[in-house]
């Protein structure tokens, strides 16, 4: 609803308090680094500031912070894009092969890494402790791998953007992402629905 | 009657497994699914609101196996119904004999058609990862210093 005065409820006063910790959560799992996140969250807190204007009320107060949060990010991707060769090709690489090694079918599972049930896996999403696992699976993908992931499956960046702000081919990408699914998929299935095979370590 | 049965059943997953794409080619194919523009809904609208993730949860391929697979008490899906929705199927841009080869190929391998329902898992719960701060300790969370440093700044800010 808008105020007499033409502005949106926004509360900037206690925008550090109520979502500060979200605000860096969400930059430390994308940049890895909490110096940086700390500098990107005082720089979205402070572009929201300048803009309380254009807060047209549509979205709540921490998904409007939390897309100028992502916006900002973004452009430093994209800087840092134009100035890496951004790929992490060779990750996982080795372990696809291994997972797609059939002696009596080539290029089918591998009984040992074939998936296997996930019981009451709709259930797990609403246990806390579940979630702790799964941030703990993608912190163990590479960087950059994480980065892309999180960009195309939790933000839902188009992937034409993300390769454009990441200087990626799209074959590239969904490389990345083919992987990082792969191990995700992985991680989880041996340290949440306890399923383990001989000789497999912490995952 | 039986081993004749039993040799045809044989016989014909024989055929099938030759006919049938690999399952790393399926694995590949569900990840290019998951990329491909249909699956996605982008036209409902850009950023992480929930009116967009809604849809796009309800967009996604995949999702009558996910709410299948989800739910306890929900019954496992028949052994003839394990093959790509025919909506998802024909957005996948497949040709009508590598649609074929596809669903033939999930009839046979128990091990494919879980990965694609994990597959639908991993995109549910990295869907609502975006809208939760999971409990990882101080570590993931501001500083009160660092809390106190931000609102100098803001006070600073707002002052002019």
């Amino acid at each position: 609803m808008p105020s007499p005065n033409g502005a949106h409820d926004l509360n900037p006063e206690r925008w550090v308090d109520e979502h500060g910790d979200f605000l860096f959560h969400y930059a430390l799992s994308r940049l890895r680094d909490p110096v940086r996140a700390e500098d990107f969250v005082q720089e979205a807190l402070l572009a929201a500031l300048r803009s309380t204007d254009r807060y047209l009320g549509r979205s709540c107060e921490r998904s409007w912070l939390t897309g100028i949060l992502k916006h900002k990010l973004l452009d430093h991707f994209r800087k840092a894009g134009r100035e890496t060769n951004f790929t992490d090709l060779e990750f996982y690489g080795e372990e696809e092969n291994k997972t797609f090694e059939n002696q009596a079918f080539p290029d089918h599972w591998n009984d040992s890494c074939a998936p296997g049930e996930w019981e009451a896996a709709g259930a797990a999403l609403d246990r806390e402790e579940f979630w702790r696992v799964f941030h703990r699976c993608s912190s163990k993908l590479p960087e950059r791998v994480a980065r892309v992931f999180l960009l195309r499956e939790v933000d839902d960046v188009s992937s034409e953007e993300i390769c454009n702000a990441l200087n990626i081919s799209p074959n590239n990408l969904w490389v990345m992402l083919h992987r990082a699914r792969l191990a995700l998929r992985r991680c989880l299935e041996m340290n949440w629905f306890g399923i383990r095979r001989e000789g497999e370590g912490d995952g | 009657m039986r081993p004749l049965l039993n040799w045809l059943k044989w016989r014909w997953i024989l055929v099938l497994a030759a006919l049938t794409p690999s399952c790393r080619q399926v694995a590949r194919l569900a990840s290019r699914r998951h990329e491909h523009p249909l699956s996605r809904n982008d036209s409902v609208g850009k950023g992480s609101t929930r009116a967009s993730r809604a849809a796009r949860v309800e967009g996604s391929p995949f999702s009558s196996r996910l709410r299948a697979a989800a739910g306890a008490r929900a019954p496992r899906p028949t052994r003839g119904a394990r093959v790509l929705p025919r909506k998802s199927a024909a957005s996948l841009q497949l040709s009508p004999w590598d649609r074929l080869r596809l669903r033939a190929h999930l009839t046979i391998c128990d091990a494919c058609e879980r990965y694609l329902r994990q597959l639908d898992i991993l995109y549910e719960a990295a869907g609502k990862l975006g809208e939760r701060l999971p409990d990882l300790g101080a570590e993931a969370r501001l500083a009160a210093e660092a809390k106190e440093r931000l609102k100098a700044r803001l006070r600073c800010e707002r002052a002019g």
